[in-house]
């Protein structure tokens, strides 16, 4: 599904930063993978350039077998529209408009009508649990709701990858499981592969396979299988 | 202090944002420094020629537009105390060598002129001329200064042409007057030539515009004056040359007032600006203040931080604004120049721009205090920060604008307390006139969010029906954001209320002054001595009357003499013309008084008919008597009627001709009036006019049509200035909603980014953030046509109404107000063009912000 062939990204700033050193990697369909390593280790800036977030500086980054390294902009956001769902750690929602209205959004930007979009919005609330809180602004909510309303958003077209970066990382540890929970769930619902960033083991636990990065190296892939 | 180092380097990144937040305190102090230096240094100038001009006049006596008769010569001479009394005619005129060939001529005695001025003449020295003053007295001498000379390369003996009542005439240079204090008044652009000949090229007869006196040393001057005023009675009025140099400032008062307003409008913009920079960037900051909070900060050093920074903005834009003032103030100078020469018959030639210290550091603290006004607010929810909310990533804190409901009922209060002051009979005061302008501004100010809101939820659907998903998201995030949105509409609300309220106030009193022109001015055929109708320094005779009227094809001639007159400080209008006749042809409206018994009073008494505003300015009514000081004494005349008329903003006054000739000594004639017989073609006549009086009189003919145009163009030229009102306040708009979108647009690129990720293509966020754009101006300029409408009904019922009297129909300006909507939206799409660009082509990664 997700493959990287030698893959490094280098950050210009006063002295060149290497953030990803020569990365090659493999992600089956509906494997769910763990990314951890220290931090600067480029656990970010891997998810990133798996979902067409930035572009390497050398390699290649095909999603489905798309060569992501070879789209451009608008290409990139039309991909992303149909297969790739985003969790960040800092949920990432937009402050102005309400719950069912994040969620509705991905629907509305593909031209569906208003509310033929929040019915589905409602649809994929209620399957995080927050169909009682759908009116609410993202800063009337807890950290864990929000959490679970940008899950929500990634799953508008039940993409087939969904990519998390530390999406547990801002909550505490009980809610942190409720949200690996529902992306358990997601991922055996939908049959989609997830690439979830994470420094807690514990989260790393519920993965069957655990890559490990050191300095933008990939320095272990455990392939551990359930 | 280490803090400013957070400044500096906020400054640094942020570099256009706060340059185009300073630039609206340039602005405003820009148009304040520039408008008020323009007046001060063209009172300053016209003060300084006096001055100079003077000489060693100590007192100067003066009998208005209709001159002193050769008489009173004698008489101030032989008043006690009087040293020298010298006769003095200036005029302007022009020379062949166009706009820069003004010249002031004066016409003087120069054997007992000499004394006065102490005239340095550099003369022919080949020549050996036994009676140098009696050489230069000849009718055809003329004496330039020197520097007029060299700069037009004139010479000893060469001829120099000037416009004269007689047509173009030739004068012979037979002296120049070297380099002092009299040749540098007026630029340098001086003539001095003898009296006589002077009364005979500007068709003065035997008048003098002016005596002037020195007195035997040991004389106090004020009580000189006040003895020679008692000698000389009421009908002549003596002055020191400084009070006479103040009649300036009674011309460019109507100016000043518009132009403190507008100045102030901008000001109040530049606030706005400030304001919603500052909020934007405390939002921003917010973990910044928290961090600095966590680090032991005060909120005191914290609100100190922003309030230092908007100092420095403060500073930065007052220097810069009074900068741009100085270039400015040279080019309002030269138009206000040309407008007083207009209307007012007053001429000025500026030199450089002069400037008070004291007004420059006013104008650079009021730029402050406005900057640090703006940023008030924000730098007191910058102290509130808290620090744990702040830093705790994903949380918002609401930092500004709550108690909505308390905001509207306070700002719906002022509103309606502002209406019921322009009720009261207070409401001509001046000071509460600038009370209520800012009651409407503040109330609107407070309302704007409400209304904002409002007209967004409305706005909602037809925009989801005309531009689909972009539109309704648009509107959402309007709905959504009002704080965001709401200084941005207040500030192009304000400007736009400006440009609305004065187009409609301009549009008003056009509208009645075409009216009422086309009541009065109703002759065939209208001859004049100045092309461009204003200025009287040239006369006809009494006597050209039968000559025009025995010219075939002509039923009647009237003759139209109008002076401006001094009445309680100000230069009022007087205009005298065969009242009967005129009765019979004009059909002007009466506000008191019934047509048969007016026109019957004037041409039979002391009658006279005042002007609409006169009548409003000095409460003078039917029945009631003015009091006139008229060279032949104070005569108190009868108000038989009050009409409507537009001729003077400063009042006007009517009279026959009879009574004005029989009062004032003076039978010249500054336009004649020409009725044609039934049929005669008025193009055929002017021809027969003109060809009559060929070469032997400087005049001009116009048929009803010509003058009426030019007619229209004074009052245009007059208007030019809510002209330029406008474009400022278009300026300040423009400016405005430049800085707010940059400002907006440039801080939600995370909200960009983040739609980006979610699915939102290129165009599509372009179309959403352009109609974001747009909807802000449709909002701003509904709300601005809507308190431009307002405002425009406050001028004219009580600034228009106290400064000309005038009690205009208000006619609101629609065009102004539906053109804006295409060219605000406009300018909204292309000013947020730029930034919506930016924060679509910045790289993901960086638009949702390094973590
Ligand atoms: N946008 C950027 N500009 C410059 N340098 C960057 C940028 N993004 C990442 N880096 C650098 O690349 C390296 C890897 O960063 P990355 O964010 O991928 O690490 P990470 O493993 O996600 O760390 P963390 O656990 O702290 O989130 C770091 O050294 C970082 O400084
Ligand atoms: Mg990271």
């Amino acid at each position: 599904m997700i493959e990287l062939r030698h893959v490094s990204k280098i950050f210009h700033l006063q002295k060149p930063v290497v953030a990803l050193d020569n990365v090659n990697l493999a992600i089956e369909a509906g494997e769910m993978v763990a990314v951890m390593g220290s931090s600067g280790s480029g656990k970010s800036t891997l998810l990133n350039l798996m979902g067409g977030l930035d572009r390497p500086s050398q390699g290649q980054v095909l999603l489905g077998g798309h060569d992501l390294t070879t789209l451009r902009d608008d290409a990139l956001t039309e991909l992303r529209r149909e297969k790739i769902g985003f969790v960040f750690q800092f949920f990432n929602l937009i402050a102005t408009l309400t719950a069912l209205q994040n969620v509705a959004l991905p629907f509305l930007l593909r031209g569906l009508a208003r509310g033929k979009s929040e019915q589905k919005a409602l649809a994929l609330l209620e399957l995080v649990g927050l169909s009682g809180r759908s009116a609410h602004l993202p800063d009337e909510l807890s950290g864990g709701e929000q959490q679970r309303v940008a899950i929500a958003r990634a799953l508008a077209f039940y993409p087939p990858v969904l990519l998390a970066d530390e999406p547990t990382g801002n909550l505490d540890s009980h809610t942190g499981i409720e949200i690996l929970t529902l992306l358990r769930q997601v991922r055996e619902q939908f049959r989609a592969t997830v690439v979830l960033v994470t420094h807690d083991p514990a989260a790393a636990a519920h993965c069957e396979r655990v890559l490990h990065l050191k300095d933008g190296r990939l320095l272990s892939d455990s392939n551990r299988k359930f | 202090m280490a803090l400013w180092l957070i400044s500096f380097q906020n400054f640094k990144i942020h570099w256009l944002k706060n340059l185009l937040t300073t630039f609206g305190i340039v602005l405003g102090v820009a148009v304040f420094f520039s408008m008020r230096t323009a007046n001060r240094s063209l009172t300053g100038e016209f003060h300084k020629t006096i001055d100079r001009i003077a000489g060693k006049a100590q007192l100067q006596v003066t009998a208005g537009e209709a001159g002193l008769p050769e008489a009173a010569l004698e008489q101030v001479q032989s008043v006690a105390g009087v040293e020298i009394a010298v006769p003095v005619i200036e005029a302007v005129v022009q020379s062949q060598f166009g706009e820069e060939g003004r010249l002031l001529l004066l016409g003087v005695d120069f054997t007992g002129d000499n004394r006065m001025r102490g005239y340095q003449i550099e003369e022919d020295a080949g020549t050996e001329i036994e009676d140098p003053l009696g050489f230069l007295a000849q009718p055809d001498s003329i004496c330039l200064t020197r520097e007029f000379a060299k700069r037009n390369n004139l010479k000893l003996q060469d001829a120099i042409e000037l416009d004269t009542a007689a047509g173009h005439k030739r004068f012979v240079v037979r002296g120049l007057v070297t380099p002092g204090n009299l040749a540098s008044a007026f630029g340098g652009n001086i003539a001095v030539m003898d009296i006589y000949a002077a009364q005979f090229v500007l068709n003065r007869g035997p008048k003098f515009d002016r005596i002037d006196i020195a007195l035997q040393s040991g004389q106090r001057l004020d009580a000189a004056q006040q003895h020679l005023q008692r000698r000389l009675g009421p009908g002549l009025k003596v002055e020191t040359p400084d009070q006479r140099g103040r009649q300036m400032e009674a011309l460019t008062s109507a100016f000043t007032v518009g132009l403190l307003f507008s100045s102030l409008v901008a000001l109040l913009v530049g606030v706005f600006l400030i304001f919603n920079s500052f909020a934007v960037a405390v939002t921003r900051r917010r973990k910044d203040i928290g961090i600095l909070r966590a680090l032991g900060a005060t909120r005191r050093q914290v609100q100190l931080l922003f309030l230092s920074e908007a100092f420095f903005m403060g500073v930065v834009g007052s220097v810069a604004g009074v900068a741009a003032g100085w270039v400015g103030a040279r080019a309002v100078i030269s138009f206000m120049d040309r407008v007083i020469q207009g209307s007012y018959n007053v001429s000025v030639r500026t030199g450089s721009v002069q400037a008070e210290p004291l007004f420059i550091g006013l104008s650079v603290l009021l730029g402050i205090a406005a900057s640090l006004l703006g940023a008030l607010i924000p730098a007191r929810a910058a102290a509130r920060v808290d620090p744990v909310l702040a830093l705790q990533k994903g949380k918002h804190q609401t930092l500004l604008g709550r108690e909505t409901r308390a905001r509207r009922l306070i700002g719906g209060a002022l509103l309606v307390l502002a209406l019921l002051l322009t009720l009261t009979p207070w409401a001509t005061r001046r000071s509460v006139q600038y009370l209520n302008f800012g009651l409407v501004f503040a109330g609107l100010a407070l309302l704007v969010p409400s209304l904002a809101h409002w007209l967004s939820l409305a706005l909602r659907a037809p925009l989801n029906r005309l531009f689909g998903v972009e539109g309704l998201l648009a509107c959402d995030s309007l709905i959504q954001a009002p704080k965001r949105t709401s200084s941005t509409v207040a500030a192009l609300m304000f400007s736009l209320a400006f440009v609305v309220s004065n187009s409609t106030f301009t549009a008003s009193i056009k509208q009645s002054f075409r009216n009422w022109m086309q009541q009065s001015i109703n002759a065939d055929l209208f001859v004049t001595t100045s092309e461009s109708l204003t200025s009287r320094i040239f006369h006809f005779p009494a006597s050209m009357r039968a000559e025009i009227a025995s010219i075939p094809g002509i039923r009647q001639v009237d003759s139209v003499r109008i002076i401006n007159h001094d009445y309680r400080g100000s230069p009022i209008m007087i205009f005298s013309v065969e009242m009967e006749s005129y009765f019979r042809r004009a059909a002007f409206i009466l506000q008191e008084g019934d047509r048969q018994d007016v026109s019957n009073q004037l041409t039979h008494a002391d009658a006279v008919l005042v002007s609409g505003n006169f009548s409003v300015l000095y409460n003078v009514h039917r029945g009631d008597r003015v009091q006139l000081a008229t060279p032949s004494g104070a005569v108190p005349f009868k108000v038989a009627g009050v009409m409507e008329d537009y001729s003077s903003d400063k009042g006007t006054i009517a009279m026959d001709r009879q009574t004005y000739v029989r009062h004032w000594r003076d039978d010249r004639v500054d336009t004649f009036d020409v009725m044609l017989v039934p049929g005669a073609g008025p193009d055929a006549i002017k021809r027969r006019i003109l060809t009559t009086f060929q070469d032997q009189k400087r005049l001009f003919v116009f048929t009803n049509g010509e003058f009426r145009s030019k007619i229209l163009v004074i009052i245009d030229q007059f208007f030019a200035l809510s002209y330029v009102q406008v474009i400022v306040a278009m300026a300040v708009a423009v400016l405005g909603i430049v800085n707010t979108l940059f400002i907006s647009i440039s801080d939600r690129r995370r909200d960009i980014g983040i739609i980006k990720v979610v699915g939102g293509m290129r165009r599509q966020i372009r179309k959403l953030i352009l109609l974001e754009a747009c909807c802000i101006s449709l909002i701003a300029t509904l709300l601005g046509g809507a308190g431009g409408a307002y405002l425009a009904y406050f001028t004219n019922r009580t600034i228009g109404l106290s400064l000309t009297g005038w009690w205009i129909p208000y006619s609101f300006d629609w065009i102004t107000a539906l053109l804006l909507f295409p060219v605000m939206t406009g300018v909204a799409a292309a000013a947020a063009w730029y930034p919506a660009n930016t924060a679509i082509g910045l790289p993901l990664i960086d638009a949702l912000g390094y973590e």
